[in-house]
């Protein structure tokens, strides 16, 4: 089964984003800030990262960097799942290793074959 | 020394900054209760959710258990038992009624045969009669006589061994007649109450198969039916998940107000300390706040009514008919079953009656028997007494004259003779004729009623089968029926809870309408006009924003306040779902 993180400060969000994909039949794991994620990574493998932008602690951008060096990270996609549309802020993310960009509310569905697409 | 101006500056400065804590202090009670609520929301939703999946795979199992190629082929199953009945009932009738005219007609025919035997009776006393004469003649002949002795006695012997034999026949034909008196009257009746039954279940039968395919007919639609409701489920859970993004989307958007505003309130509303610029400015921002805290209020109540409108669907779904379905096709298996068994019951009945038919025309087989040896008697007498004839004939003739009394004797002997031998060839007649009948008579109603009944067998056991089948889906579906009026109970009490949920939600959009007539009214009381602001320093104060800004909801909503363009629509949010690979 594949493992995916979902890193969000808002609960709601990550319970949405985990909702929609353990129905699909992922294993869903959240982290509520970047830190949170790193430290979660560190303790077991992910297939996949969604992580939002704004966060405290470490934001969206810098924990794309910082996974992105950290070991068995650096080719695994990282969706950015975010309100920011605005085009310098998406090729920040691209910049920082960012696999897609996903402007929120998502759409259950359309999140699902994304996921679908990247992860096999 | 304070001027009036100054004084009144003040005073509205005053005014100005409790509107605007006033203002924070409603968006901030109503991000706590969204927050709050929308968290509590998120977690029931999941339970609630994963409730209305359980019911979906409940009412999925109904659907696929209902929806096999058997359903289809029931009716056509039930229509070929129908006709298989039909056929049946018409072959019984019509064999019972043939059955019904070999029963009259052989009770003509015993008639006919009771009275042959009687002829049969007179001709035995008659010789009686001439061997009592030809025993005189004799005795008065004398030793001359002596030659007709075996003639009385062969009279005597005929006579006695007739009336034995008529005597036999005659009885054994009156019980026989007796018998089949009653067996016909008590065969009437059944086959009276068997037209009665045919009837009934023609009717019944017709009925039970007409409900039956409507009731299908009604199935047939009911997959349909489902993939629309779990596509209207799924739709609005995504709506749901998109509702409690949105609410994230909206708490930055009121965080961001309460940043502008505790910065505003900090600052100085006095138009006379300050330039009219500033103040106007500080209006602009006013207004931005307001229009935003309008777009937060309008997102919160498009969001409330997506969540109301899921719970609406999921109701709807629980109380669907798929839910009725099975105790509904269980009704109709029952209607159906129970016509099936009549109709073997039925057949049993009908096995009881050949049975009947078959020992009633068996009983005809004793009659048979001695009326046969009867006749074979007959045959023998009816030689022996032309033989009887013929020597007597001889004798007398040898006698001459003193044999005048035997010769009279020896014609009546030839005259019973030849009446005898056509009551033997007329009673050998009625009996091959009674047999020959009879065997017709069964051999059609065996053969006739063994086709049918072989066919209806088959049509009852495919019609058992299919009814077996659908009996068994149906039994699931109602079950699964039950379960889901359980889970449904749950639901409802999930539902409630979340509805109260929702209706505290409202009390929010309330707060956030308040807070923005605070801030409009703290725009108000500033008195200068932000339409006196420059295209350029609108652009100052959109980039200042925009730094703020994270969601394009935001951003359009400055640019309403700024430039008068149209706000955002509530629940489509302007960017939403924007997917990038890169």
């Amino acid at each position: 089964m594949k493992k995916i993180l979902s890193v969000d400060d808002s609960a709601s969000v990550r319970q949405m984003v985990s909702f929609t994909l353990r129905k699909a039949g992922y294993e869903m794991g959240e982290a509520c800030d970047g830190r949170d994620a790193l430290t979660k990574a560190g303790q077991q493998k992910f297939d996949m990262i969604i992580t939002d932008l704004n966060m405290p602690n470490l934001d969206g951008i810098q924990l794309i960097a910082a996974l992105r060096s950290l070991q068995g990270y650096s080719f695994i996609p990282i969706l950015m799942l975010t309100t920011e549309s605005q085009p310098e802020k998406k090729d920040a993310g691209r910049k920082a290793g960012a696999t897609g960009w996903i402007v929120k509310p998502f759409n259950g569905d359309q999140l699902l074959s994304i996921v679908q697409k990247l992860v096999r | 020394m304070y001027s009036a101006a100054n004084e009144y500056g003040q005073t509205s400065t005053l005014n100005a900054c409790a509107g605007i804590d006033h203002a924070c202090e409603l968006l901030e009670a109503a991000l706590a209760t969204t927050g709050a609520d929308i968290g509590s929301i998120a977690t029931r939703f999941e339970r609630l959710s994963t409730e209305v999946q359980g019911i979906l795979e409940l009412t999925s199992a109904i659907v696929d258990g209902v929806r096999g190629d058997w359903v289809e082929s029931i009716v056509p199953t039930a229509r070929t038992l129908d006709a298989s009945a039909r056929c049946f009932l018409e072959d019984r009738i019509e064999s019972l009624a043939a059955i019904s005219n070999v029963f009259t007609n052989e009770a003509k025919m015993l008639e006919n045969l009771l009275s042959l035997t009687a002829d049969q009776r007179s001709i035995a006393h008659e010789e009686k009669a001439l061997g009592v004469l030809a025993s005189i003649e004799v005795a008065r002949l004398g030793a001359s006589g002596r030659r007709f002795e075996y003639m009385a006695r062969e009279l005597d012997e005929f006579s006695a061994m007739v009336s034995s034999g008529t005597g036999e026949v005659r009885t054994e034909a009156g019980q026989r007649r007796t018998t089949l008196i009653d067996r016909h009257r008590k065969f009437n009746l059944t086959l009276q109450r068997r037209r009665e039954h045919f009837q009934s279940i023609e009717l019944e039968l017709g009925e039970a198969i007409a409900t039956m395919d409507s009731a299908l007919v009604e199935l047939a639609r009911i997959p349909a039916d489902f993939r629309e409701c779990v596509a209207m489920i799924a739709a609005n859970v995504s709506r749901v998940v998109e509702a409690v993004q949105m609410q994230d989307v909206t708490r930055q958007q009121t965080e961001h107000v309460c940043d502008a505003l505790t910065r505003l309130s900090g600052g100085n509303f006095n138009c006379e300390a300050r330039s009219c610029k500033d103040q106007e400015r500080r209006t602009m921002i006013l207004r931005i706040q307001a229009l935003q805290v309008e777009s937060v209020r309008n997102s919160t109540r498009e969001w409330i009514a997506q969540v109301n409108q899921c719970l609406e669907s999921i109701l709807r779904a629980g109380s669907s008919d798929v839910v009725a379905i099975g105790a509904g096709i269980l009704a109709q298996e029952r209607g159906l079953s129970s016509q099936l068994a009549r109709i073997e019951r039925l057949q049993q009945e009908c096995e009881v009656d050949d049975a009947e038919i078959e020992a009633c025309l068996a009983g005809l087989g004793a009659l048979t028997r001695i009326t046969k040896t009867h006749l074979e008697r007959c045959r023998l007498a009816r030689d022996r007494m032309q033989l009887l004839n013929f020597n007597s004939m001889i004798e007398a003739r040898h006698l001459g004259s003193q044999a005048s009394a035997v010769l009279e004797i020896t014609r009546n002997i030839g005259r019973i003779s030849t009446v005898w031998s056509q009551l033997t060839d007329r009673s050998g007649h009625t009996l091959e004729a009674m047999l020959s009948s009879s065997a017709q008579a069964d051999e059609a109603h065996r053969t006739k009623t063994r086709a049918s009944m072989e066919a209806l067998g088959n049509a009852r056991q495919k019609s058992r089968s299919g009814l077996a089948t659908l009996s068994h889906a149906a039994a699931i579906a109602d079950h699964n029926g039950q379960k889901i009026e359980g889970a449904v109970a749950v639901l409802h009490d999930e539902i409630n809870i979340l509805g109260r949920i929702a209706e505290r939600l409202t009390h929010s959009v309330a707060l956030l309408l308040e807070a923005r007539e605070e801030i409009e009214r703290a725009g108000d009381i500033t008195r200068c006009s932000a339409a006196a602001l420059t295209r350029d320093e609108l652009q100052e104060i959109e980039t200042e924003c925009a730094d703020v800004y994270t969601s394009e909801l935001e951003r359009r909503t400055l640019r309403a306040a700024l430039y008068g363009e149209a706000m955002p629509v509530a629940g489509a949010a302007v960017t939403a779902n924007d997917v990038e690979l890169f």
